[in-house]
């Protein structure tokens, strides 16, 4: 770090300019030290917070997808560890993203009772819309829950289960008893109502909720049977 | 005395003669995105001012040890970490709030008014008038956010309070006041182009009071 690099011998004006530019290096080196340290025990504070909120973060997230889960499906329906019962699943087409989702397991005892799988319409009015959709073992909807999204204020944010009743129209409906035609909005020849000045973003929903329905009936074999695999238990 | 009279001109200049949002203009970001709603926009206003009194104080402390040349940098990285530990925090404790308010806690860091109180005030000052900064300007930051925030609710969608179960927990989901009910909210008021127009208003009202 010192100012030792070999040059050619000195001449008179070089070493001249010699002390005012290791004065420099000095500052330089000083500053640096003092800008590294800063930055240590900066990052260090970040450290310590992390540490101390980690758990309560982890909790809330829980807590948080279990409200909305409870929304759809009562707590009493099941009795397993839900968040923990949970399996990463891709499917670009019909779960609308290329990252693993979300499908969580709902069981009493031995039995099985319910699937709720996270998926994301892509193709909301402004940006994606993730949403979370519940099935019983033959396939019905339990009831679709809209997890985010950034819809407009007073028009398509109405999916929302908190703003207005439109989302409750899926409960109970399935494959079985809908015909391909009918998973639309009514403008497009479907059963489903639009909202009043927003058709794109109850198109986006009906329709990722009909792909997800497909999901579910296409892997419905080995969906309960695969082991739990959303959250590393090792390392850490 | 004279520190009283000292205190009293950060205090003033904090709340009305040199505030943050009406006379200033800093940190209109944050301001006009979160101010759809009174809640949101109390909730950005303590962040906020948790972040201005914690760099404001710790810039003071340290005022003396900060070569001049990296101060900016040092301060950056100051305000940085702040906004990241708060951001931590209201993760933990009031995770629905965090949901909303989202992508404009780490916005913070990039709140010009935030450096700028570093810089103009809190490097040349002792701790105690610096944290007095701090707060005068965090709560004149909060009240103008406040009050946008209410006027967009009130006119947008007829409440006020709505979502305070967000900030306070589950016990104040009732607080919210119904003035009239809308089927239709009154968009333009809670769109962007709503904020822009409300701190207008509230920018022309403060000067009209000071006028007289």
């Amino acid at each position: 770090m010192t100012n030792q690099h070999s040059s050619p011998p000195p001449n008179k004006e070089e070493s001249k300019a010699t002390p005012q530019s290791s004065s420099i290096a000095r500052a330089v080196n000083k500053n640096a030290i003092i800008l590294g340290l800063f930055a240590l025990v900066s990052t260090g504070l970040i450290a310590i917070t992390y540490q101390l909120t980690k758990d309560q973060i982890a909790k809330e997230i829980e807590l948080s997808l279990i409200r909305k889960l409870s929304e759809i499906v009562p707590e009493e329906r099941y009795d397993n560890d839900v968040y923990n019962d949970c399996l990463l699943v891709l499917d670009e087409t019909l779960l609308g993203s290329n990252q693993g989702q979300k499908l969580y397991r709902m069981r009493t005892g031995d039995l099985d009772v319910a699937l709720m799988t996270t998926l994301v319409a892509p193709d909301g009015y402004s940006g994606k819309i993730m949403l979370a959709l519940a099935t019983n073992l033959n396939g019905e909807l339990l009831g679709v829950n809209i997890l985010s999204h950034n819809e407009t204020p007073g028009l398509g944010d109405k999916i929302e289960r908190s703003k207005s009743n439109w989302v409750k129209q899926f409960d109970g409906l399935s494959l079985a008893n809908t015909s391909k035609e009918q998973w639309a909005v009514k403008k497009d020849g479907g059963q489903f109502d639009a909202l009043t000045g927003a058709t794109i973003t109850p198109r986006a929903v009906v329709k990722s909720v009909y792909n997800g329905l497909q999901f579910v009936e296409q892997n419905k074999a080995n969906l309960f049977e695969l082991a739990s695999n959303c959250y590393d238990k090792g390392g850490d | 005395m004279e520190d009283n009279n000292q205190y009293r001109t950060i205090v003033n200049n904090g709340l009305w003669d040199n505030n943050t949002a009406l006379v200033q203009l800093l940190g209109l970001c944050p301001l006009l995105a979160v101010t759809g709603s009174m809640i949101n926009g109390l909730g950005l206003g303590i962040a906020t001012t948790f972040v201005l009194v914690g760099s404001n104080v710790t810039v003071s402390i340290i005022r003396q040890h900060i070569p001049k040349e990296i101060r900016i940098p040092i301060f950056v990285m100051l305000i940085a970490s702040f906004v990241t530990n708060v951001q931590l925090i209201m993760n933990a404790f009031t995770y629905e709030l965090y949901l909303v308010l989202g992508i404009f806690i780490p916005l913070i860091v990039t709140n010009c008014a935030i450096i700028g109180r570093a810089e103009s005030f809190a490097s040349k000052n002792t701790p105690l008038p610096s944290l007095i900064d701090g707060l005068a300007q965090g709560f004149g930051f909060t009240l103008v956010l406040v009050a946008l925030g209410a006027l967009r609710e009130f006119v947008g969608q007829g409440t006020i309070f709505d979502g305070a179960h967000l900030l306070f927990g589950e016990w104040a989901r009732d607080w919210t006041v119904h003035f009239y009910l809308t089927e239709q909210k009154f968009l333009f008021a809670i769109l962007p182009p709503g904020a822009f127009i409300g701190l207008g208003l509230l920018i022309a009202l403060k000067n009209k009071i000071q006028q007289q």
